[in-house]
């Protein structure tokens, strides 16, 4: 794993030290992410209490409801209990199973960071079933429940379905990472597993706070909004902890970029184009598509200011592997726009969704696809380095092995 | 990195025999090897349940679990082929690799009006055949630009055959392979035809698909006898015996769908038996005869 140098060494070393991977903001993020998932745990494990004994205590909705407003609250129930209904069972043991996950994250970054790889592991297998298990029970869920019934419309069903994938591949890449001893690669998408798991507690968040922006909206108005920036928000935190972790300046067998100038210019090109056609497609539907455009892009663009400026920084600093890792996850979040808008057509299409649903489900999923692409990539790359490695030192001869030490 | 060894070169005494394994192609088998297991793994699993799930509809669940079997039988050796040194030794799997991708890309492409995409159908099931069109064709055009690099690389001097298979197991293994290769041809270019001779329901999609399969079996076994070496077909035996075995599973627990009493029902069962024990005698041959030619290669 990458030596954590702390930053007095880096600055013995010339280096410049990286604002948001210094200790302190590390800390400060650590602490935070800790503070939300421990606080809606439970919050997440007594959620489904009232719709199988009603009249149960429910913490998160009478937050919601002193945050917001009574009736904010009573309107968004009166449209759930129904699909959930014909799924209590699994809903339970998923969101259950969701609060437990929301502890023992933390628990895992905390045995992680400390090198206690025996609890890490222990937890490790704990974690893997659980989010299995939880997951088990979403997909119930989504299989028993219709596209349109599901609360707020066929788009968040399709945005819950991608999460429910996402987390499930990203969880499997990261064990099998583990298991064939590729730390780097197991940080990576255990983290994207992570970050597609605080989808719910950043939804509920934002369930409570968005009402003082836009007030006035009913919760599945809120929830469109929220779900506009939701993936794209849990990928960049993501990859910003990854890079916060690697610490590498390069890794032997890098070779050439696999983002060169030509990539990444016809990215930005079909970017803009894609752009274009996502803002004017939504503005033909008022106020509400405006709204929506402004919370995809908002956030979009402050992730691609980031990007860059790590990339540049980087390539500044001479470290050609946080380069190549911001280059790629920069040409994903070009993609990204390009992949909604095709996502859009096949949506209209192949699944028949009204033009509005589809544009919806299909600028919601853009980034979270193209993020878990850019992970592939970024992993796909370590391989290969690892491959060149092996491939470039000779036939295991006793003598040669003995000459060389390598540098 | 290339100057490090540069010095090495300089003192080692020659370079190594047979065409060294490029990075790309070891990358392609493990990449291959992953989906494999996801994907086969939850095709097997779901046509074990009696469901079908698939790219495009089936009416029994057999051919997209047996094409899940297949898919799953191969992940290990493609695992294992990632760790081996020259082309040589793993040409015999790749070459069926790349029979299965571009066959399922093509009979995929060419019915693209069966596919879920284009027929509507269950949400999952029209997800499920988009992600499938754009991963083979990702894998389609990684193997190409994989296998052009290790094509253009410089080869040492030619590989000795150190274990020649024995003489009793080539007839077998020709009847074996061409058996594979012929039904696997018959079903691919003719399925209108050949479908009758596979004892259970299908559709001209999976008769296609399932013979892309038999022919890439077909092509592995024949290829391992035209190796004449038990060292170099190691990973196209060490797939043999998991694909066996995960098509009999499949087969058995839909056994009732199957007309075991007809011809090809008997002609399944002895085709996949054939695979089961020429991987299992591989396996022996190698580990009994290949040990002394394994030390000498260790030391030296």
């Amino acid at each position: 794993m990458a030596g954590r140098t702390g930053t007095g060494a880096a600055r013995e070393r010339g280096v410049v030290v990286r604002p948001w991977t210094s200790s302190t903001w590390r800390r400060v993020a650590t602490v935070a992410v800790t503070a939300v998932c421990v606080g809606y745990a439970p919050l997440a494990m007594t959620e489904l209490w009232p719709y199988a004994r009603p009249g149960a205590p429910a913490f998160g909705e009478s937050l919601l409801a002193h945050a917001v407003s009574p009736r904010y609250v009573a309107d968004a129930l009166a449209t759930r209990v129904a699909p959930y209904r014909h799924s209590l069972i699994p809903m339970i043991v998923h969101s259950v199973l969701g609060g437990l996950l929301m502890l023992l994250g933390p628990a895992q970054l905390l045995t992680a960071t400390r090198r206690r790889s025996r609890p890490h592991r222990g937890l490790g297998i704990l974690f893997a079933v659980t989010v299995y298990a939880s997951m088990a029970g979403a997909g119930l869920y989504l299989a028993r429940t219709a596209p349109r019934d599901a609360f707020s419309g066929a788009a968040f069903w399709i945005v819950l379905a991608t999460i429910l994938v996402g987390t499930v591949l990203s969880v499997t890449f990261g064990i099998l990472a583990a298991v064939a001893g590729l730390p780097d690669l197991h940080q990576r998408w255990m983290l994207l597993c992570y970050g597609f798991l605080l989808t719910a507690p950043l939804l509920r968040l934002e369930w409570g706070t968005l009402p003082a922006v836009l007030p006035g909206l009913p919760m599945t108005e809120i929830n469109r909004v929220a779900l506009m920036h939701l993936g794209s928000l849990v990928v960049f935190g993501a990859l910003l902890a990854s890079r916060a972790r690697d610490r590498r300046d390069t890794v032997d067998g890098l070779g050439r970029s696999w983002a060169p100038l030509p990539v990444t210019a016809t990215a930005h090109l079909a970017a803009a184009a894609a752009l274009v056609w996502i803002a004017r497609a939504f503005s033909a539907y008022g106020t509400a598509g405006r709204r929506l455009l402004v919370a995809y892009l908002v956030p979009y663009a402050v992730a691609y200011a980031v990007m860059v400026f790590g990339a540049r920084r980087a390539a500044r600093q001479a470290r050609p592997w946080a380069r190549e890792e911001w280059r790629i996850h920069l040409t994903g979040l070009c993609l990204a726009p390009v992949v909604s808008a095709g996502a859009v057509v096949f949506f209209e299409h192949s699944l028949g969704l009204a033009r509005f649903t589809a544009l919806t489900a299909g600028v919601a999923i853009g980034c979270g696809l193209t993020a878990f692409g850019a992970t592939q990539v970024v992993s796909l790359r370590l391989l290969y380095a690892r491959e060149v490695r092996r491939r470039s030192a000779p036939a295991p001869l006793p003598v040669a092995r003995a000459a060389t030490p390598v540098s | 990195m290339a100057e490090s060894s540069d010095p090495r070169r300089a003192t080692a005494p020659e370079p190594e025999p047979g065409r060294p394994l490029s990075a790309g192609v070891a990358l392609l088998a493990t990449a291959v090897a992953v989906i494999n297991l996801l994907v086969g793994g939850t095709l097997t699993t779901v046509a074990l349940t009696g469901h079908v799930l698939g790219a495009w509809s089936s009416p029994d669940p057999l051919s997209p679990g047996l094409i899940g079997a297949g898919m799953l039988g191969a992940a290990p050796a493609l695992f294992g082929l990632a760790r081996t040194r020259t082309w040589e030794q793993a040409r015999t799997l790749v070459l069926p690799l790349t029979v299965v991708l571009a066959g399922l890309f093509a009979v995929s492409l060419l019915n693209a009006g069966r596919l879920y995409i284009a027929r509507g159908g269950p949400i999952v099931s029209v997800l499920f055949s988009l992600g499938w069109l754009f991963v083979l064709g990702l894998l389609c055009v990684g193997a190409a630009v994989c296998l052009a690099g290790q094509l253009v690389r410089r080869s040492g001097p030619p590989v000795p055959r150190t274990a020649p298979l024995p003489g009793w197991s080539k007839p077998p293994l020709a009847v074996l392979g061409s058996s594979w290769l012929g039904i696997g041809t018959g079903l691919l270019l003719r399925p209108g035809f050949w479908a009758d001779f596979v004892p259970w329901h299908t559709n001209r999609l999976d008769a296609q698909a399932l013979g892309v399969w038999a022919l890439a079996l077909g092509v592995g076994v024949l290829g391992s006898l035209t190796e004449d070496d038990l060292d170099r077909t190691r990973p196209a035996l060490q797939s043999l015996p998991g694909t066996a075995l995960a098509m009999t599973l499949v087969l058995a627990a839909r056994a009732p769908h199957v007309d075991w009493s007809s011809g090809p029902g008997l002609g399944l069962v002895a085709m996949v038996a054939g695979l089961l024990a020429a991987g299992a005698s591989g396996r022996l041959l190698l580990r009994g005869g290949a040990g002394p030619g394994e030390a000498m290669r260790g030391a030296g």
